[in-house]
């Protein structure tokens, strides 16, 4: 089945909000791996806040990633927006996160990621519907700003699949839930 | 100069506190890193609350599978930083600091000596981070999702730029990441 993945920068301190404070490199290694994601990605899972700073960019942006995604199907996660015509493969989704992702998951396709979207990621990883979450550590203590975590959440066990070190000192960390057969 | 280390166990979501919660395991790639550092060390630094958890355990702890540490932290210089502690003479080789946090670790690089080392104390090492105070931070980032505790980083301080210097992954998935302050000559 396609997995679920949610991928974001973030800092040592959890920070996930205004990388340009704390993104002093992007070097070779974080955009091999961002590359390597999208690659085997079919689909997009973008928040509301997310879907609406990225939209006016994006369309008129001509890099690889514009290509990217404006040419791919976005699913966007909002209860008060009334449409997305404004991106081009834009869908509005209002119903309920679990089956929305369930129906998502029974098409055939390839792996689902999310991009940007902090609160989607959280949302996510609450209700155990992430297959693989992937932090970009990036070297620094942002200080303030949004959380990807929770201060009022449950315990969640998770297992390391990889992880590796960038030349500018950024960590990528790759887990997944933990699962009994872990344990071995 | 002897630098001032600080290690600490952490969860993902950047929890210090009730570790039993979130540490299955403890490999031996954590025990080799704890040994490395312990080694490399020969002043403790404590805050006032792990002095008085540590103190009733460690100071009676003479057999069983710890005893190495038990060993070390009984017999090493302790500087317990306290504005409410009257005396910290329960607990032998144990010295009492009331003073300024900067003034008393300067005061301390300055003797000769191996590495200054907190030992559990998250609040005092959130001090010395926020203080610019730390030569070397040593996270051993677990592979859980604590959901709630004690975090070690305040949602109000400032920007600091830090300097990734070695990452290893262990067999149980703890990430060991070691960092220290960003100098304009990693810029290159």
């Amino acid at each position: 089945m396609r997995k679920v993945i949610g991928a974001l920068f973030i800092t040592l301190d959890g920070v996930v909000v205004s990388p340009d404070q704390w993104q002093f490199e992007f070097d070779e290694g974080m955009e091999e791996e961002m590359m390597k994601h999208i690659a085997v990605q079919d689909a997009v899972l973008l928040g509301r806040v997310t879907y609406e700073e990225w939209a006016p960019y994006w369309p008129t942006a001509t890099d690889d990633f514009a290509g990217f995604i404006n040419n791919t199907p976005k699913y966007v996660f909002s209860s008060t927006l009334d449409n997305v015509d404004a991106w081009q493969n834009s869908t509005l989704l209002k119903g309920d996160l679990a089956d929305e992702i369930a129906t998502l998951k029974q098409q055939p396709g390839q792996n689902i990621g999310t991009a940007g979207s902090p609160t989607l990621v959280r949302s996510l990883l609450q209700a155990n519907l992430l297959d693989e979450l992937i932090l970009m550590v990036h070297p620094a203590v942002a200080g303030h700003g949004q959380r990807l975590f929770s201060d009022d959440g449950e315990l969640q066990r998770l297992q390391l699949v990889d992880s590796k070190a960038t030349r500018s000192g950024v960590v990528i960390l790759t887990y997944q839930p933990f699962t009994p057969a872990d344990e071995a | 100069m002897r630098k001032v280390s600080a290690l600490l166990f952490i969860s993902v979501d950047g929890v210090v506190e009730a570790p039993d919660q979130w540490q299955f395991d403890f490999d031996e790639g954590m025990g080799e890193a704890m040994n490395a550092a312990q080694a490399a060390q020969d002043t403790v630094l404590l805050g006032r609350v792990t002095y008085q958890e540590w103190l009733p355990y460690w100071s009676t702890y003479t057999e069983g599978e710890d005893v190495d540490y038990a060993d070390f932290i009984n017999s090493t210089p302790k500087y317990v930083f306290s504005t409410t502690l009257n005396t910290v003479d329960e607990w032998k080789n144990s010295t009492l600091v009331k003073g300024g946090l900067a003034d008393t670790i300067n005061a301390l690089k300055q003797q000769p000596g191996k590495t200054i080392s907190t030992a559990g104390s998250p609040t005092l090492v959130r001090s010395l981070l926020k203080e610019n105070l730390l030569d070397e931070l040593i996270l051993f980032v677990h592979p859980a999702v604590a959901g709630k505790g004690k975090r070690l980083f305040s949602d109000n301080s400032d920007l600091q730029r830090l300097h990734l210097v070695d990452s290893k992954a262990t067999r149980s998935g703890v990430m060991i990441l070691t960092y220290r302050l960003f100098t304009p000559a990693d810029e290159a």
